[in-house]
């Protein structure tokens, strides 16, 4: 059913990548929100994409769990084409049960967190284990109260969202991805929401995962989180990724005008 | 005005304090005329002497009263239940992916809110004209014996509340954010279960406190099935007073048990909003913020 990526590992021998975004665009009507954006992330890897807003980075993410249908390209996570598959030279889209089984592999954590409002901490990260990995009532709780452990929200599980700051009901939201293990994890401006004194904690949750090896696609305007957790740092602007490298350099000595223009202005 | 004096802030000697609201003489002018008017009407019907309250009592508990007051709960709850579960369904289809299935919806809306519910269960009362019978071969069964009093209210009555809580319940269902969905799908959630589990649940805040004002509606909505001879309350006193000609006294009847019903389920509603209503303000209230 689903297409093998036309990848380098067969033309090279090197692993492919855990993600490969390639080619995306989208528009939403005539405004024109990404133009051929291609992204790889090897495994393991944290990459950071920063850029001003409208630049297209959210809605790149949000292409790559299909969230957003994009117009243009294709996704791969681990060699699967996500939500579409090639039917006598046709590109179809996936039925919704194979989209959902994709998108189980992803995990995505939002700006505004979007917790489940009626359930508490720990239910909202057992809800998933449940009902997609058809886990036991009790067996999702311990599994959902040991990944709340790991980002310091036990003492929470009972508690609603609405009972919870910011940066716990994210750092709840962040657990909730995880518990899933994802093969990538998703990252949308995560600390936007955020109060300034709230941003630490979710960073800090974030870094310990990329330090377990998570694979990890952030879109964040947290330049020093960029620089001192991720490998690689994109600049998105106007629809199109600008330059991308190695943080240090991206950050460091931007080789691009505009990446330039926009470090200046944000520091 | 004629004693104000006017102080300005550096005077010593102003008045503190909160001030006396203006209005009290108007107050006690409008309660004299309201209370004249409601004891006026009341001495009025009393001494005019045609209504024998002795008749409104003897009848207030006769079992076929009470026989009707169970039948109007009855189809108060069982149409309630058909138009909850229907109004469901429809609410979905009306957001359905595919055109035709979100247009039958808004077909059914627009014919079941559109024309009266009286006609309505006139129609159905008298479907058998249309259809006379049901089934195929052997097992074919006459709708005049299926459809009975009772079914035509409960069809009539059941099938129009659909069309107004499929309202209620897609209003419910656009009421939640729609990132409640987005989280849902992204941790592998398929359609059924992101409805079931995450957006249904969350809507309930919004579709409960209407769908119980609906239910004081049916209440009295009930009434209308009387005219296709249901033996609801109103049909069991219309009977009753079809023999013994105390048209008014038994009408009291009547209102006093549809006000008791509005009554009591009007003081279930209010405990149901303030346990739904606003259930996140409660729980901050209630929760120790960390």
């Amino acid at each position: 059913m689903t297409v093998p990526m036309p990848m380098r590992s067969k033309e090279t021998g090197v692993p492919r990548p855990t993600l490969s975004a390639r080619h995306i665009g989208k528009a939403f009507g005539a405004h024109v929100v990404l133009k051929d954006v291609s992204l790889d992330v090897e495994r393991g890897e944290v990459v950071c994409i920063i850029g001003p807003s409208g630049s297209g980075k959210s809605t790149f993410l949000r292409c790559i769990n299909f969230l957003e249908v994009p117009d243009a390209g294709g996704v791969w996570v681990d060699g699967e084409r996500i939500g579409c598959q090639e039917v006598d030279g046709v590109l179809w889209e996936v039925p919704s049960a194979v989209l959902a089984r994709q998108r189980a592999a992803m995990g995505m954590v939002f700006q505004r967190f979007n917790l489940f409002g009626h359930l508490t901490a720990v239910d909202n990260v057992a809800l998933a284990l449940r009902l997609v990995k058809r886990m036991s009532r009790p067996a999702a709780r311990e599994r959902a109260l040991s990944v709340l452990a790991s980002v310091g929200m036990e003492r929470f599980a009972g508690h609603r969202p609405a009972q919870l700051s910011g940066g716990q009901q994210q750092r709840v939201a962040i657990a909730r991805a995880v518990a899933m293990e994802p093969k990538v994890l998703l990252f949308d401006e995560p600390t936007s929401a955020l109060d300034p004194e709230l941003v630490h904690e979710v960073l800090s949750v974030m870094g310990s995962l990329a330090g377990q090896g998570m694979t990890m696609v952030v879109v964040t305007h947290e330049i020093g989180f960029a620089r001192e957790v991720s490998n690689r740092t994109v600049f998105m602007d106007g629809g199109a990724i600008v330059e991308q490298g190695p943080s240090a350099q991206v950050l460091g000595q931007p080789s691009e005008p505009r990446t330039r223009a926009f470090l200046s202005k944000i520091k | 005005m004629k004693n104000t004096i006017s102080r300005d802030i550096h005077d010593p000697a102003f008045l503190s304090g909160k001030p006396r609201p203006l209005g009290r003489g108007n107050r006690a002018v409008a309660t004299a005329i309201m209370v004249a008017l409601v004891l006026a009407l009341a001495l009025r019907i009393v001494a005019s002497g045609a209504i024998n309250w002795s008749i409104t009592f003897g009848f207030f508990f006769h079992p076929a009263i009470l026989d009707g007051l169970v039948m109007t709960l009855e189809l108060t709850a069982l149409s309630m239940i058909v138009g909850v579960l229907l109004g469901i369904a429809l609410a979905v289809m009306a957001i359905s992916r595919y055109p035709a299935v979100s247009a039958a919806s808004a077909l059914y809306v627009w014919i079941f809110r559109g024309t009266p519910l009286l006609v309505q269960l006139i129609f159905w009362f008298n479907i058998a004209l249309v259809f006379p019978v049901v089934g195929i071969g052997a097992w074919q069964v006459s709708i005049n014996s299926l459809v009975t009093p009772f079914a035509a209210a409960l069809l009539g009555l059941g099938l129009n509340e659909a069309a107004y809580m499929a309202e209620i319940v897609r209003a419910g269902i656009k009421s939640v954010d729609s990132g409640q969905g987005e989280a849902a799908v992204s941790v592998g959630l398929n359609r059924r279960q992101v409805m079931n589990s995450v957006i249904l649940p969350q809507a309930l805040k919004v579709i409960i406190p209407p769908t119980a004002n609906q239910t004081i509606g049916m209440l009295k909505n009930t009434s209308l099935v009387s005219v296709i001879g249901a033996q609801e309350l109103l049909t069991k006193t219309e009977d009753i007073y079809a023999r013994n000609f105390q048209v008014i006294e038994l009408l009291i009847v009547a209102s006093l048990w549809y006000l008791v019903l509005t009554t009591v389920a009007s003081a279930f509603q209010f405990w149901l909003e303030r346990r739904f209503g606003d259930s996140r303000a409660v729980e901050v209230i209630a929760g120790a913020q960390p």
